[in-house]
């Protein structure tokens, strides 16, 4: 299992983390609808 | 001395992880009081061991040592209580790249003190999440908690 985490963090630190689309509260705040034709537009 | 048995060395020796520029913070949740020995912390020697032989940086916290108020935000003083260690201490855990909670267990239950600590650890990670505080991008997840592992223990 200390190998599972240090290969995961490996990869995810390399590719600069997981996309948070749909998880940043403050993006729906702002009327960000992930798939919606105006996502991101704000 | 070191915590890993011949053949944890060999295993170690022969699969090599480039761990370089990984941080990581290994979390004991034991009831022991700081100044005692803890079983869960002997068995996270063995994963500190083997993260360092791979140039993963290690920092060790023991949650007994800490006075964290129950709850939910990243300072629990602003919210009736007149005592909170967490804002001291969560820099060491939000701004590693892995997490590793290890835990007793009694008749089958992790420990109250990672049961109420896991949830204020990982409100915070949500509410950095939310926030966007910690991500270096605003579409990437917080260099924290990329990783998060919990270690169980029989005693």
């Amino acid at each position: 299992m200390a190998y599972n985490v240090m290969l995961a963090a490996r990869m995810l630190k390399d590719a600069g983390g997981y996309p948070a689309i749909g998880n940043v509260r403050k993006d729906w705040d702002d009327g960000s609808k992930p798939g919606w034709p105006l996502s991101g537009a704000s | 001395m070191t915590a890993l048995s011949e053949i944890q060395k060999r295993i170690c020796d022969s699969a090599k992880v480039d761990g370089s520029g990984l941080k990581a913070i290994i979390v004991n949740a034991t009831l022991k009081h700081p100044s005692l020995p803890s079983h869960t912390d002997t068995l996270l020697d063995v994963v500190a061991e083997i993260f360092r032989r791979n140039e993963v940086e290690v920092d060790r916290m023991r949650l007994s040592q800490f006075n964290l108020a129950p709850g939910v935000y990243p300072d629990m003083t602003e919210h009736g209580w007149p005592h909170d260690d967490w804002p001291g201490i969560k820099d060491r855990v939000l701004n590693a790249d892995i997490c590793i909670l290890g835990t007793p267990i009694w008749l089958g239950e992790k420990s109250s003190a990672k049961r109420g600590r896991a949830l204020r650890m990982e409100t915070a990670r949500t509410m950095a999440v939310a926030s966007g505080s910690t991500t270096s991008s605003p579409n990437a997840t917080p260099p924290s908690w990329r990783t998060m592992l919990c270690w169980r223990q029989g005693c």
